[in-house]
């Protein structure tokens, strides 16, 4: 989850490389990826944990899985979870925050 | 792999390590009466487990692993009990070499080691919970 979090440090940081005003030209960029596709991939692998654990939940219910897997994958589901959801109110924050805008 | 989701895991083996571990000492324990069928026959031998570091590639670190599972090679007190069907030609049958005191000190030192560990994955979610709690300020 921590480095989901640096992967999207990672992307804003470059999209503020380019937004900088010395650089004249966005041609001259290098092509990186957008911050829309790193969240939708952080997404995709938050899902995959999230469902990782309901995988080891159930085995553990045939008992094909010990107790101690399941805690561990419901704790990295848990962190998951909540670095998701924090983003989430974040980016709904910066829209709310532009909405204000006054034109 | 990210170093908290790591501490996760490593503690993860050595909470499965020290599950084992207990689950040896119960062995033991349950069958600290259990004697040989035939005369002269062995009873239970008291088990014994090995831990060892194990180097983990996907996480880059040393998680705990079981070594193996040996017995103890100890000497078997006698007891004297003739009517038992394993009594020898005096009269003696062999106990089970199981100490109930050492035994209960190794459960002791492997529920502490097990808290320990919990106390590792606790830790590292308040970490990485606190670290979250920073975007939502």
């Amino acid at each position: 989850m921590i480095e989901a979090l640096t992967a999207i440090a990672a992307s804003t940081a470059g999209q503020k490389v380019r937004m900088d005003p010395a650089q004249t030209a966005f041609t001259q960029d290098t092509p990186t990826v957008s911050f829309g596709d790193t969240l939708k991939a952080t997404a995709m692998k938050q899902i995959e944990t999230v469902q990782a654990s309901e995988q080891m939940t159930m085995s553990a219910m045939h008992g094909d899985a010990s107790l101690q897997e399941v805690v561990e994958a419901t704790v990295k589901a848990e962190l998951a979870v909540e670095t998701a959801l924090a983003i989430r109110n974040k980016a709904i924050d910066a829209y709310q925050e532009i909405m204000r805008m006054p034109i | 792999m990210d170093a908290i989701a790591a501490t996760m895991k490593i503690a993860s083996s050595g909470l499965q390590a020290q599950s084992v571990r207990v689950r040896m000492v119960s062995e033991n324990i349950a069958n600290a009466n259990s004697l040989g069928s035939a005369p002269g026959a062995d009873p239970y031998r008291r088990k014994t487990i090995v831990f060892q570091s194990e180097f983990d590639k996907v996480l880059g670190a040393d998680v705990v692993g079981i070594k193996k599972i040996g017995v103890d090679p100890g000497d078997f007190s006698l007891s004297y009990d003739p009517s038992h069907p394993a009594a020898d030609a005096k009269g003696y049958v062999k106990v089970p070499n199981v100490n109930p005191l050492m035994e209960m000190t190794d459960m002791r030192e492997a529920t502490r080691s097990y808290d320990a560990n919990l106390n590792m994955i606790e830790q590292a979610r308040g970490m990485a919970m606190s670290t979250i709690a920073l975007l939502e300020g």
